[in-house]
């Protein structure tokens, strides 16, 4: 289930990885800042959650654009560190930030949704994990029609190609870039609002967990495949889940890191791995 | 000048490009006119794709002027003037690999309405039975030729006024050559005022109206293509051994 919210992470990382090829540090941000935007909404307005996350995404998307006019945009390409450097602030900024507003502490979502325990053969499942594992399905599958459907997404997927010769098809592609940091901010924004449910914790730390697990995903996936994020994300949950099972939940994260190192010493490409520069 | 000038097309006025401290090429003048077919011919390293990366907006020139259809275009982004109506197929055909051949023709057709960009897939289909019927595939399995028919197609779909060839000979078999060659004449009829840039200076003469040669970042020669090819300083220095 949870997975399924690590792939929204690691698809934005793979968007913007695939069309500026650079890692954004501070993603890992949005999808924190993303989580109290929608615990905000819950706690003052009192709203549906699907509202939160909705609200969530619109917020998480806007911040993602002015991280891009902000942080990106004005700093010159041609220095590979440069752009890297500056996410790492970006995400020290936020990090900063969400401490100031809303606290340092862990703080729980109030019950939005009814507590219900499904049984399924030897399986216990409740209602807020299926919420969660639904909503994040169907933001995975309108991404993935959006990317391969639609005018933008062919344009998306050209730049990420190379971004010169997409510019001669006609395409601005710094407005494609602004939209790939808004929709993929958009993704984490919907994340860390789902990831607070799971855990009913919210904190202004959740990120940077999230940040190197979204990197996992994407090096199990494959760098810059979109699909690859999708299913990496998944099975990254399920290895958690089942190391929680079998070994003990404090070595979760040492297994999804050795992981990590495994993948980058025995299959470099990711598990649905291209090669990225073929010429 | 004036009288000329109302039926010019492109217009370059002593253009000069570098990249950093290094100039590629300096103080060139070239004009093409309505439904004209010019070729620039010179040898590997003349400035030759500097001046079409210029033209189309890639690089920035130093001094000059790009003129198009009488509008100032030097300080337009790429895909600015590609929608003005400037369409550039690269050396090594540059089409998106990783995409379908039929999302690279969707590509082409960025900025126009779906209208009518799905009218001229028919166009192009009719033209190109090729990839029509392999349209579904990633246009990466595509051989060398076919890469070359595609970037031409690809340029077409955004009905442009001004085609940029850049080396559409290179790396291809003659016979693909001779096809490829086949429908630029045709390209031409259809009314498409095109650039050409060949190192292969045989086909480039035979196939152009009128021609610059291009040496070591300076236009030394140009003239009509039936003159040029008898000139005995071109004959020696880009003909020879292909008689």
């Amino acid at each position: 289930m949870l997975g399924a919210t690590y792939s929204l992470v690691a698809i934005g990382y793979t968007l913007i990885f695939g069309i500026l090829n650079l890692l954004h540090f501070g993603h890992g941000e949005v999808f924190m800042i993303g989580a109290f935007i929608g615990l905000q909404m819950v706690l003052l307005t009192n709203c549906h959650i699907v509202i939160a996350i909705l609200g969530s995404m619109v917020g998480a998307a806007l911040l993602g654009l002015i991280i891009e006019r902000v942080s990106f945009r004005p700093i010159k390409k041609e220095y590979h560190l440069a752009p890297l450097i500056s996410t790492i602030g970006v995400s020290i900024i936020l990090q900063e930030i969400g401490t100031r507003i809303f606290g340092g502490d862990i703080v729980g979502f109030p019950k939005t949704i009814r507590l219900v325990i499904y049984k399924i053969g030897p399986v216990q499942v409740t209602s807020v994990h299926l919420f969660i594992l639904a909503f994040a399905l169907m933001l995975m599958i309108t991404i993935h029609l959006f990317i391969h459907r639609t005018k933008v997404g062919i344009a998306m997927r050209v730049t990420a190609e190379n971004a010169t010769n997409a510019s001669l098809m006609g395409i601005n592609t710094n407005r494609i870039v602004s939209m790939t940091f808004m929709i993929s901010s958009a993704l984490a924004g919907a994340a860390g609002v789902l990831v607070g449910l799971v855990y009913n914790a919210v904190s202004p730390f959740m990120g940077t967990e999230m940040i190197l697990k979204g990197f996992t995903i994407m090096l199990l996936g494959g760098l810059g495949n979109v699909m690859g994020a999708m299913i990496g994300g998944i099975i990254l949950g399920l290895m958690e889940v089942f190391s929680v099972a079998y070994l003990a939940s404090s070595y979760k994260d040492a297994f999804a890191f050795g992981i990590m190192i495994m993948i980058l010493i025995f299959r470099p490409t990711g598990l649905f791995g291209t090669r990225l520069h073929e010429e | 000048m004036e009288p000329r000038n109302k039926q010019q097309l492109l217009n370059v006025e002593e253009l000069t490009t570098g990249y950093a401290e290094i100039v590629a090429f300096r103080e060139v003048n070239i004009s093409v006119q309505h439904g004209e077919m010019v070729a620039i011919i010179g040898a590997n390293g003349a400035g030759k794709t500097s001046l079409l990366r210029t033209i189309t907006g890639v690089l920035r020139p130093k001094k000059g002027k790009i003129k198009f259809d009488g509008r100032e275009i030097h300080n337009l982004p790429a895909y600015q003037i590609v929608q003005m109506g400037i369409s550039w197929v690269q050396e090594g055909r540059a089409i998106f690999k990783r995409v379908t051949i039929e999302e690279n023709l969707k590509v082409g057709a960025y900025h126009r309405d779906k209208k009518g960009m799905l009218s001229d897939m028919e166009i192009t289909f009719e033209r190109f039975p090729i990839l029509k019927n392999r349209r579904s595939q990633l246009a990466g399995t595509l051989s060398g030729g076919e890469q070359q028919m595609l970037a031409i197609a690809r340029a077409l779909m955004s009905r442009p006024r001004l085609i940029l060839l850049d080396e559409p000979s290179l790396g291809l078999a003659p016979l693909i050559v001779q096809d490829i060659y086949g429908i630029v004449s045709d390209l031409q009829s259809d009314g498409i005022t095109i650039l050409l840039v060949e190192q292969n200076a045989s086909i480039a003469l035979k196939t152009a109206d009128r021609a610059y040669v291009m040496e070591t970042g300076r236009i030394v020669m140009e003239g009509m293509t039936r003159d040029l090819m008898t000139d005995p300083r071109v004959q020696e220095a880009y003909l020879g051994g292909q008689r």
